[in-house]
């Protein structure tokens, strides 16, 4: 979450190692960390195999080739792939792999290694998105986790959470981010803001300096008007739904 | 010892190799020893420019491999600058054929021996932009003020970030002040606004830089052209970071105040 990040993450899971490779970075960026950080322990990952998990990364065909290369060198195998993008999956296993779907809605850091023996089911120990809330009363929107993200998000990147999502920097053009709480942007939203992605309606987006040209909450979506966006760049604005709709208003705590 | 300097972009045909040529020819002609690397392989043109294309011997690959002895065999000498040196790429090859940990390793040799190592960088954020880039002390981002040139920039300004290349500076390219005034292109401010990272300087469209390039005569030297004096101004910044900026608006709008609020905040408490 700090302005320079591993786009690969290695857990030691209980079938092989699961590796999560971030979806907001460059592909072979990726492959090449994912190369270094195999090569770089003297043959201590050799042997051994790996699930990885690519998030809703839709993975091309010589990109695939790129990492099966990449694991080959390293003497590595690959266990299977967990993607939530129907292409990757169809693409990994028409190469043979094992394809499984990663949680839907949830950060794809959740992922879990696969078997290395087919046919028998996934193993039950998923760790949970979130520490479980220890009091089991439906959580109110406050008691969600809320995720810090000290940098700008620029062009490319996105940023999913299960809790509240708060940007300390701009969300630029191009830029995702999705929460299935509320969204808070310290700076200005020109990129796109989901609040609610669980069908929560009762989230919202803050943002100091509104200038999106479309939001969301739950399943609704906000359509901006060119001619406002001087108004809203003025004054911090919040958008929350008030009787069925999307309503931008400055925001006043 | 130099530095490498890397100029790159998101989108095709901003600039950059307009760009790299200039800022050469402008710190050779400022006294500094300069090598200019094309690192567009496949897809040279930097020699055009410069006006030095029947002259390549060896290039890029030809060192990486070691099919020269030193680097320096494959350096062509600019015709007007004992101190601007080319390092060609190869025209035919495949892009592939040369590693960031190659680049790497041949910019620390490289920069031993300039002040400054300039590397046109392909547009793009594939295997030739990463090769561009991993060798790099720092980054020049080019830019033209439309759309969805900032918004391919912004992404690279992001990939840079990732590779802890950080506080890339901005080159804003063919800008053209009535229209910016009028309203009908992206205002100076505005860019900045989104990419949020230091401008290093404006060039003004110019008719002058196509036929000044194709007469391989970079604009720089021009006293009279336009865009020249916008190259001329930024060379002085790159040789000193504190000479100010001219033509540039001040950075005090309530967004650019609270940006660095926050970044003071970010680098107090980068640590864990
Ligand atoms: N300031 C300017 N005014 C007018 N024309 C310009 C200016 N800068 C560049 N050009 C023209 O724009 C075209 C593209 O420039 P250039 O080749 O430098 O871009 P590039 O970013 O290197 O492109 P590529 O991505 O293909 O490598 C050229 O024809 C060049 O002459
Ligand atoms: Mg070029």
């Amino acid at each position: 979450m700090q302005g320079a990040v591993d786009p690969i993450q290695l857990r030691g899971a209980r079938h092989g190692i699961l590796v999560s490779v971030r979806e907001d970075v460059d592909f072979a960026i990726a492959v090449e960390a994912l190369r270094v950080r195999l090569a770089q322990e003297n043959g201590f990952y050799a042997g051994s195999g790996v699930s990885l998990d690519l998030g809703w990364r839709e993975l091309g065909e010589s990109e695939m080739e790129r990492l099966e290369a990449v694991l080959a060198e390293c003497g590595v195998g690959l266990l299977g792939i967990i993607s939530t993008s129907l292409t990757t999956r169809a693409r990994a296993e028409a190469r043979g792999h094992k394809a499984i779907i990663g949680r839907l809605g949830l950060s794809q850091h959740q992922g879990r290694a696969i078997r290395r023996e087919g046919g028998a089911r996934p193993p039950l120990s998923s760790v949970p998105a979130v520490p479980a809330d220890p009091v089991p009363l439906a959580p109110g929107p406050d008691k969600d986790p809320t995720l810090m993200v000290r940098r700008t998000l620029r062009s490319g990147q996105t940023v999913r959470y299960t809790g509240n999502v708060v940007i300390m920097g701009d969300v630029n053009p191009g830029a995702t981010v999705e929460a299935e709480g509320d969204v808070v942007v310290l700076g200005s939203l020109r990129g796109q803001a989901h609040a609610g992605t669980s069908g929560r309606e009762g989230s919202v987006v803050v943002a100091l300096a509104m200038l999106a040209t479309q939001l969301r909450i739950g399943e609704l979506i906000w359509v901006g008007e060119a001619e406002n966006r001087k108004k809203r760049e003025a004054t911090p604005m919040r958008a929350s739904v008030i009787q069925g709709q999307i309503r931008v208003e400055p925001f006043s705590a | 010892m130099g530095k490498v300097v890397v100029i790159t972009s998101g989108k095709g045909g901003v600039g950059k190799t307009t760009c790299t040529a200039n800022l050469g020819a402008g710190l050779a002609l400022d006294g500094h020893s300069v090598l200019l690397v094309d690192g567009d392989i496949g897809l040279r043109n930097l020699d055009l420019i410069m006006g030095l294309e029947n002259r390549i011997v060896f290039d890029l690959v030809d060192v990486v491999e070691k099919k020269c002895r030193t680097f320096r065999q494959a350096l062509i000498k600019d015709k007007r600058f004992e101190n601007l040196h080319l390092l060609p790429a190869a025209q035919s090859r495949d892009k592939d054929a040369v590693s960031p940990e190659q680049m790497q390793a041949l910019c620390a040799e490289l920069k031993e021996a300039f002040d400054f190592v300039l590397i046109d960088s392909p547009a793009g954020i594939e295997h030739g932009f990463r090769n561009a880039v991993a060798g790099a002390d720092e980054a020049i981002v080019v830019t033209n003020p439309e759309v969805s040139a900032i918004r391919d920039a912004d992404r690279i300004v992001g990939l840079l970030e990732a590779q802890e290349k950080s506080n890339p500076r901005l080159v804003i390219n063919r800008y053209k002040q009535d229209m910016a005034r009028r309203g009908q292109m992206l205002s100076i401010q505005d860019v900045k606004e989104i990419l949020g990272i230091e401008l290093l300087g404006i060039v003004p469209e110019d008719e002058g830089i196509v036929s000044a390039s194709n007469k391989g005569q970079p604009a720089v030297m021009d006293r009279a052209s336009r865009a020249g004096e916008a190259y001329r101004q930024i060379v002085a910044r790159l040789v000193d970071p504190t000479c100010p900026p001219v033509g540039m608006p001040a950075s005090d709008s309530w967004m650019d105040r609270l940006r660095r609020v926050f970044t003071v905040s970010v680098g107090s408490s980068g640590a864990h």
